[in-house]
Parts: structure tokens; C-alpha cells; sequence
């Protein structure tokens, strides 16, 4: 008793809760238990597997029992995360109103912003709230009001967000932290990144998405060797096969690509895998990837179309602008360019993609125009960045 | 039905941020009778104070905080502070021979609001330092700063003057708690209900004391009798409300009791601060400060407060434009004083007498502004914990929040919804007209079971044969009906309780619950309303405050213990045929400190 107890005066960390999860998962009793298992795994690993083992458990479930909110409200939430937008809004709405509760606004929130309604996202967002302040709540205020280009808003959010979190959930905590990082990273400010990155390292120990988040911060600061070193070991750890992308680019930046072609192999492969068993979730990395590290506009076009397919957003309708860019294609660019443009996200990628495609097509002063504005957003937006 | 263990197991890991608790069911924040819920060791329980029974001896008063008892009885959670504030103040009756009316009231919270805002609460101060031991800390008392880690688990004398022992003790709250909730239709009793739906937790059915004829969702079922004790259900489909038109009765025409007299606590531990204090150490004013009033407060380590390079300036609680800027009105009076004077200088045309007039006037303007800009400012800097910003407090208070308080019992549960910001501790002044209005709410549902149970209601519902769901919205609409609830002074069974014979006047529930304290009187026994002692069957009690202590039952005065009163039930035609809570603990208690019964054994 007296060592389980000592226990809750430890840190807490990645791996320790890890085991725990998979101690859970061995031990259950019952498919409700583990369905908590595998759901708590797939959300702590982010890996695609563990995601789908997940979605597999809530489908047999939902087979057994028959129509069950709870089971509906985790599918879609899977569903969500591996980029099944459709069926996710298809899950949701046999909600019946009754069951609907922040949770399930929240939800909402993720979907509508996967479709692009960044205006509806952040209103229901701001209706959550008559529920009670949370911090995830505020984390989705702060990560829109960042796209929407309202910086102190968002600093805001995430500082109130902070705070109401307790030494009872650092992982939240440490996430949080990287969110915040992040913001500062896409906005060139270096320093304050890895400000909150490390923040995020002291309150939850060895968390892969930390790891990842401080290696395309080296990277970005030439910092060559760690974020190799970091890289490997993301890789060893989780398998990832944008770690492995990630990994080719930095060699390349580093201005050795001989050593970047086996990544880069790699990573295709994986990826290409992957889609083969029927998976959406690594389109848009398929399209990021040959678009800018194999500069194959036609392979570019084909998986960023069945990305768009899924989502339109800012985000996808850019990639297809950048697809066809990369074909030579500039006219359908600027069609692209122009939708991804009109979502009104502030993204300096974006603007930098859209400032290329502008030039191209002989729009010179709003290319010019738009590639000012992407070096105002962040002024070192032509460094590394991590495709993920 | 079929969903039962898969809806509990699913609707937690949909939030994994939330805690777990096993409960006394407040506040919503650390409610574990949410489904998505986990029990929390920052769930207060209980408070607990008397004076120590040692006739002739030193005066001593006792205080015991209990709260859930998670990790397990006896170990703490190492992210969690517990705060027990005392300040002992003299006895304080401003509502003697009072008119029960609204000004009446206002005058009351008035003069408490000025009394708290300048109050210095000591404190006592209990911080995990490891798996088996703990730091007291005892701060702001007129003895000497005390602090010192003792093991837990183990009664311990510090400065040869105060006992004090944290650890596991058997959960000294004996109460039929879903009996309380059947009354209310408090649905997360019964079902599976989220915290964030918000809507489905007292759902709009009457309240009431006796079933209700076709009130499926809540009336006792033979086939699940286990339904609202541990068993829960999926909320069926459907409007959750009542239409029916009178009580449910059983074939020999006798109503349902909402309560079972069951201990719902029976066979539980808690975790417990509990320490006896000679009165001499909280105050040098013996003979004056008579009442020790106390409270307590659990505090929960923030993220931030884990990692300490981050600073944590969340914005403090608001307070009333007044208190947050003591001089902005006051300059503003003064100013107009200057004005006055400024013209009655310029007025040459004037008579002499006017301008002295307007200048007398302008004096006594600037003077009463500046003297209102002294003394709000000295008010506005007696600020609770809640209205401080982090960086105001103490270095190891600011690395944590709060999250509960806990001063009389049912203040929160019953009374202010369990409402997260509602835990203001004895700073609860501004919740007075929530207070009408609830007190109004219940009354509406309590008021007509107790006249159909052929007793006397101190509220007036108009003689209405069966309960009402009401959303009461106006307290000044209100007031007229819940005045003698509010105001009436609580008969006591005998004279017991008041072992000094001085002339202490019969308390009041408004008195009672703001502010939120455990008003601990010296010259008293301790008994509830007097404090609370752990013997006292505090749910029952509450229930009477919902009696006309005027009127009679054999022979005698409604009283507090009216309703613990097996004949009272026998001659009721109601079934069971029990008082609603159980009249004694499910374990003995100690008659020696630390009082609480021992821990039942951890499985």
C-alpha cells in the first residue's frame, strides 16, 4: 500500500502512463473496459493504428448493444481523427438532442472547422461556454482566434486555459503548452517557442509530441544535429512515418540529400501503405510530400484532390492550389489560391503559397502583395517546418 | 437498461481531464454523482465543531474537515492543501426581536458583509509531504505560528496544547442522502447523467417529501430497489417531467416516503483533518469572543503550480464596483464638494449667508467623500482569498486553487446548487436573494407534503393540495411566502443544548447559512445550529426549517428534532415508517480525541 501510494508523489510521464493504459487493456473485464483502454491508447499515441483498433472496438460495441450515444459520440471522435469528416457528422447526428452536451458541442467545433466554418467553430465555441469554462474549450478559442489572425485573443484564451488546469492532468497541460508553442513558432518567435516547449517537457516527461515539436524547432534554428538526434528517436519510439519525412527534410535543409532519400523512401512507402489498406488519414501528407519534396504535380493533384474530397478547408483548398502550382498548373492554382485565400486564415504558409502562385500567374503586385503579408505574419517562414 | 456498464465506463473517458469522488456531491466541479466524474479528494464532506465537553477545564474547541478519502483512507493526495479558517468573534445577534421583511434582511447582510470584510480568518494549513506524513501549519492565531510535520494517521500534541490528527477516520455523516435526492428528482442520483447536461440535473417534477402518483422516473420500484442507491439507468426518452394530479398511495391508502431512514453512508471512510484548540490560543478576548466561527477549503495544485517558472496571473473574482475601486465614487463626491465650495467663492453676488451656506455644504461633501474614501479603501483591503489575485496570495496558496468550502452542511448541496462558484465560504453575503428564491423553490415542494402529512409549514403555498415545480425568478415575489422560513427562530427539543444558561437567542436559518460558516457557540453545547456535533442528525434538521415552529405536536413546539421523532412517523399515514435519516452512525464515536470512529478496514 505504502509504494502505491509513494507512486502519486512521482512525476508523471509518457511511458508511465502508458503502462498504465496497457496494464488497463490486459486486465479488462468487460468490452466497455476495454473499449476505455484502447480509446485512452489511441489518444495519447496519435498513431493511426491504435486509432483504428480503437474505431474497430466502438464499431463491435455498437454492433452488441445497438444504438448507444456514448459509442456514437467516441466513433465520431475517431472517425474525426482519421480524417473521415463524413462519417463522423453521420455518427454525430444520430445524437439524439437530449445526449447533446458540451462534449458533444466540442465536437461540433473540431467538425466544423474540418469544413472549413471557422466563423460557425468559433461561435459554438463561445456557446460552450454557457456550460462552464473549460480549458479545452478555450484551447479551440485560442487555436481559431489564431487562425483568424487575433493573436492577443488567443494568448488570452490560452493563458485562462492554463489555469484552470490542475497537477491532476499535466499531459493536458504539457499539450497545451506545445499548442501555444506552436502559435509562437508559426509566428517566427523562436525564442517563446521553445519557451512553452520546454514548459511542456517540465510538466509531462518524454511525450512524443513534444519531442516533435522541439526537433522542427531545431531544425528551424539550423540546430541540424539535435533535431536529427530527436527525429531517430521519434522514430524508434512511434513509428510514425511523418517523423520519417520529417527526418529526409532535415537532411536536405542541412544540405545532405543523399542521406534524405532513405527517409524520404521510407516515409512514401509507409504512407502509400497505408492508403492501400483504405486509409484517408495520410492524403494530405501524400500531397505535401510530392508536391514539395518529389515536386510531382501530378502526384501532388491526385492526393490532395482526395483530400479535398473529404475536407475543404483553408487548409486542403491551399494544398490543391499548391498541387497544381507544383504541375505547372496556374490558373487552377489561382482558382485554389483564391478559395483557401477567402476562408480569411492567417497562415503564413498559406500566404507564402499563395503569394507563389499569384507571381506565377502574372498577378504580380498581390503576389508580392501576399508574400509581404506571409513575412509580416512570420518573418522566418522560408526556415524548416515539419509537414504534420 | 442494457447499456448500463458501458455508459458509466464511456461517458469518463470522454473527459479525461476529470477526477473522481465518493460523495457528499459538491461541488459540481468534483461532483462524482456525475457519471463523467471521478471522485475527488477535493470533495469537502463535512465540518465539524463543538466545544470540547471538559467541564471545569480548560475551554477547548474541536474541528474536524472530512473529505473524500481518495487515493484511500489515510493516505493523501499529494496535489491537494486543506485550509480550516477561524476567527473567533463575540456573539452577534442583530436580528433579536426582528420583523421578518425584506429590510429587516438587507439591514442583517449589511452588517454581516461589514463584519466579514474586515474579519482576519487564522488558519490551519495541511499539505501532503509524503506517502505518510503531512505539514500542519497553524497561522494568524493569537499563540504562536505553528508548523510542524506529523505522521498521518497518528493523534499527535503539538506546543503541549493542541491534539490534531490527519489521516482515515469512518465518515461520521449518517444520512439517507438518496432519499434527499428522490425529493428533489435530482437526477444524477438516478441516472446516467454528464456533468455538462446541465439541464438534467434537478429535472422540473416537484419536489416533495411523499411520492408522487406516477413519477416513474423517481418513486421507489420494487422490481429495482437498488435504483438511486448505487444503481443507475439510462435516463428513458422522453419529456422528464410530471403531470400527474395527486400523492401516490399504496392499497391501505398510506403515502410513499421519498426517504428510507437508511444510512447511505454506512460502512464508508473519509479522509479527516480533525484538531482541539484551547479557545486561549484563537483569541486573548475569552469572555468576549464566544462564538468560534470556522470553515474549510480544499485547494488543488494547479498545472502551473507543478512547473514553477510559470507565472499564473488569472484574473481574481470581481467584487462590487465599490470595493474593486474604494476611491472612484467617493473623488467623484468630492469633487462635487470642491465644486460647491469653488462656487460659493465666485457666487459674489450672493448673499453672505447663502455662500456660507453653499460653502458649509461644499465642506461637509469634500469632507464626507473623503471620509467614505477612507473607509472603503480600509474595507476593500480586507479581500477574501476568491477576490485576490494569485500574486496576492501567500507563495504556496498561489500554486494552488480552490475548489470547495464547506462551512454548514447543506449549505451547498441543498441551498446554492452546488454551483462551482458558489464556494465562497463564510463570503457568501451576496447570495441572499438566491436564497429566497431557492429556499422559495423548495418550499414550494416541501410546503404542500408537509401540510398532506397533516403538519404545519412555515412556507405559504396558498394551500395547495400537492407540491409545485416552480421556477421561482423573482425574490422580491418570493420573500412574502418563504419570510417565516427565512426568519423564524428554530425551537430547540429542550434546553440542553444550552449549557451556560446565558440568554443565547434561538438561531435563525438565515443566520444559519450566511454567511457559510460553523458558528461554533462556546456557551453552548455545539449543537447544530450551535456548531455541529458529530452525533447530530443534521439532514433531518434541515428538513424542519420547512416547519411553522410555532405550531404544536403533542403537546409541544415544533423543534429541530421534530421529524427524528419515531411516534411522529408511527402515527403518519405514510410508509415506511421511519424518521428520513438514521438517528445514530452507522459506527460509535469516540469519546475521546480524535472523536471520529476508526477507519472500517481497506479492502
Amino acid at each position: 500500500m505504502i509504494v502505491a501510494a509513494s507512486n502519486l508523489f512521482a512525476a508523471t510521464n509518457y511511458e508511465k502512463e502508458l503502462t498504465e493504459i496497457d496494464a488497463a487493456a490486459s486486465t479488462a473485464n468487460t468490452q466497455s473496459e476495454s473499449i476505455h483502454a484502447l480509446y485512452r491508447r489511441a489518444c495519447l499515441t496519435g498513431n493511426v493504428a491504435d486509432i483504428k483498433k480503437s474505431a474497430t472496438a466502438v464499431q463491435t460495441a455498437l454492433e452488441k448493444f445497438g444504438p448507444c450515444q456514448e459509442l456514437y459520440f467516441l466513433a465520431a471522435s475517431l472517425k474525426l481523427k482519421l480524417h473521415r469528416v463524413a462519417e463522423a457528422k453521420s455518427l454525430l447526428e444520430k445524437i439524439p438532442p437530449i445526449q447533446w452536451d458540451q462534449n458533444f458541442a466540442l465536437l461540433q467545433v473540431d467538425l466544423a472547422e474540418q469544413e472549413g466554418r471557422y466563423t460557425d467553430a468559433a461561435n459554438l465555441c463561445q456557446q460552450t461556454r454557457r456550460y462552464g469554462e473549460r480549458w479545452d474549450a478555450l484551447a479551440r478559442l485560442a487555436h481559431l482566434d489564431f487562425l483568424a489572425g487575433n493573436f492577443a485573443s488567443a494568448e488570452e484564451h490560452f493563458s485562462t486555459a492554463e489555469a484552470l488546469i490542475t497537477a491532476k492532468d499535466m499531459r493536458s497541460f504539457a499539450w497545451l503548452e506545445i499548442q501555444e508553442g506552436r502559435m509562437e513558432f508559426q509566428r517566427g518567435n523562436y525564442a517563446r517557442a521553445r519557451h512553452f516547449y520546454e514548459r511542456a517537457e517540465q510538466a509531462y516527461g518524454n511525450y512524443w509530441l513534444t519531442e516533435a515539436a522541439l526537433a522542427e524547432l531545431d531544425a528551424a534554428e539550423r540546430k541540424f544535429p539535435s533535431a536529427i538526434g530527436r527525429y531517430e528517436r521519434l522514430i524508434t519510439a512511434t513509428g510514425k512515418p511523418e517523423f520519417r519525412q520529417a527526418l529526409g527534410d532535415v537532411y536536405l535543409y542541412a544540405g545532405k540529400p543523399s542521406l534524405a532519400k532513405s527517409w524520404h523512401d521510407q516515409a512514401c512507402a509507409a504512407f502509400l501503405a497505408s492508403t492501400a489498406q483504405g486509409n484517408v488519414h495520410f492524403f494530405h501528407h501524400l500531397a505535401d510530400f510530392f508536391a514539395d519534396t518529389r515536386t510531382d504535380g501530378a502526384q501532388a493533384i491526385k492526393w490532395a484532390q482526395a483530400d479535398f474530397q473529404l475536407r475543404k478547408n483553408a487548409f486542403t483548398a491551399d494544398q490543391m492550389a499548391w498541387a497544381f502550382f507544383r504541375n505547372g498548373q496556374f490558373s487552377q492554382a489561382l482558382g485554389f489560391s483564391k478559395t483557401a485565400l477567402s476562408f480569411g486564415v492567417k497562415d503564413c504558409f498559406l500566404w507564402y503559397h499563395a503569394g507563389m502562385i499569384h507571381l506565377a500567374a502574372d498577378k504580380v503586385e498581390a503576389g508580392e502583395g501576399l508574400l509581404e503579408q506571409a513575412a509580416q505574419l512570420n518573418p522566418n517562414y522560408a526556415n524548416f517546418h515539419a509537414h504534420y | 437498461m442494457k447499456n448500463f456498464a458501458l455508459s458509466l465506463l464511456l461517458t469518463v473517458l470522454v473527459l479525461p481531464t476529470a477526477m473522481r469522488a465518493a460523495d457528499h456531491n459538491d461541488p459540481n466541479a468534483v461532483n462524482s454523482i456525475f457519471s463523467d466524474i471521478e471522485p475527488n479528494p477535493a470533495d469537502l464532506y463535512d465540518f465539524f465543531g463543538w466545544p470540547s465537553d471538559n467541564p471545569g477545564g480548560e475551554e477547548k474547541v474541536v474541528m474536524a474537515l472530512t473529505f473524500a478519502s481518495i487515493p484511500r483512507a489515510g493516505t493523501l493526495d499529494p496535489d491537494l492543501l486543506y485550509r480550516i479558517l477561524v476567527a473567533p468573534t463575540p456573539r452577534y445577534s442583530p436580528l433579536a426581536d426582528a420583523e421578518p421583511t425584506l429590510g429587516t434582511m438587507l439591514k442583517y447582510l449589511s452588517a454581516v458583509t461589514q463584519k466579514y470584510l474586515s474579519l482576519h480568518p487564522a488558519e490551519i494549513r495541511v499539505v501532503p509531504v509524503s506517502a505518510t506524513q503531512a505539514r500542519i501549519q497553524f497561522s494568524g492565531f493569537i499563540g504562536e505560528n505553528i508548523s510542524q510535520v506529523i505522521d498521518l494517521n497518528k493523534a499527535v500534541t503539538l506546543n503541549n496544547a493542541i491534539k490534531a490528527y490527519v489521516g482515515g477516520r469512518d465518515d461520521a455523516f449518517f444520512n439517507d442522502l438518496p432519499g434527499f435526492f428522490r425529493s428533489i428528482n435530482y437526477a444524477p442520483q438516478f441516472y446516467h447523467i454528464k456533468q455538462s447536461q446541465t439541464d438534467l440535473r434537478e429535472l422540473p417534477i416537484p419536489k416533495t417529501l411523499i411520492e408522487l402518483e406516477g413519477n416513474d422516473l423517481f418513486n421507489f420500484d420494487s422490481a429495482h430497489p437498488k435504483h438511486g442507491q448505487g444503481e443507475k439507468f439510462d435516463l428513458p426518452p422522453g419529456a422528464p417531467t410530471w403531470n400527474g394530479n395527486a400523492y401516490h398511495k399504496d392499497a391501505q391508502g398510506n403515502f410513499r416516503f421519498v426517504y428510507s431512514g437508511t444510512d447511505a453512508q454506512a460502512g464508508k471512510n473519509v479522509n479527516a483533518i480533525i484538531v482541539e484548540i484551547p479557545l486561549s490560543f484563537l483569541t486573548a478576548h475569552l469572555q468576549q469572543d464566544r462564538i468560534v466561527n470556522a470553515w474549510g477549503e480544499s485547494w488543488v495544485r494547479k498545472a502551473t503550480g507543478k512547473v514553477p517558472a510559470i507565472s499564473d496571473e488569472k484574473p481574481p473574482v470581481l467584487r462590487a464596483f465599490w470595493l474593486e475601486y474604494p476611491v472612484t465614487l467617493p473623488a467623484l463626491v468630492i469633487a462635487l464638494g470642491i465644486l460647491l465650495l469653488l462656487w460659493a467663492v465666485r457666487s459674489v453676488r450672493c448673499r453672505w449667508i447663502s455662500r456660507a451656506l453653499i460653502l458649509a455644504v461644499g465642506v461637509v461633501v469634500a469632507g464626507s467623500g473623503l471620509l467614505a474614501a477612507v473607509l472603503l479603501t480600509k474595507i476593500s483591503n480586507q479581500k477574501p482569498d476568491l477576490a485576490r489575485s494569485p500574486s496576492e496570495l501567500d507563495e504556496e496558496l498561489h500554486r494552488y486553487k480552490l475548489v470547495d468550502t464547506d462551512g454548514q452542511p447543506f449549505a451547498d448541496a441543498a441551498l446554492f446548487l452546488r454551483e462551482d462558484n458558489k464556494q465562497l465560504g463564510a463570503y457568501d453575503f451576496d447570495q441572499a436573494f438566491l436564497l429566497i428564491k431557492r429556499l422559495a423553490h423548495l418550499g414550494w415542494g416541501f410546503g404542500p407534503s408537509i401540510t398532506a402529512l397533516g403538519l404545519k409549514t412555515a412556507f405559504d403555498h396558498s394551500n395547495s393540495p400537492l407540491p409545485v415545480h416552480k421556477e421561482v425568478t423573482s425574490a422580491l415575489a418570493a420573500f412574502p411566502r418563504v419570510k417565516k422560513v427565512i426568519f423564524q427562530q428554530l425551537n430547540m427539543p429542550d434546553n440542553s443544548w444550552n449549557k451556560s444558561g446565558k440568554p443565547i437567542p434561538l438561531r435563525r436559518p438565515i443566520e444559519i447559512f450566511i454567511p457559510n460558516v460553523c458558528a461554533i457557540d462556546m456557551d453552548t453545547t455545539g449543537t447544530w445550529p450551535y456548531g455541529r456535533r458529530l452525533e447530530d442528525q443534521v439532514a433531518t434538521r434541515f428538513l424542519s426549517l420547512f416547519l411553522d415552529m410555532n405550531a404544536e405536536v403533542g403537546g409541544k413546539k415544533y423543534n429541530i428534532e421534530t421529524l427524528a421523532n419515531q411516534s411522529l412517523w408511527d402515527s403518519a399515514p405514510i410508509g415506511p415508517k421511519t424518521p428520513p435519516n438514521p438517528l445514530a452512525n452507522d459506527k460509535p464515536f469516540l469519546t475521546e480525541f480524535p472523536y471520529l470512529a476508526d477507519p472500517w478496514p481497506i479492502p
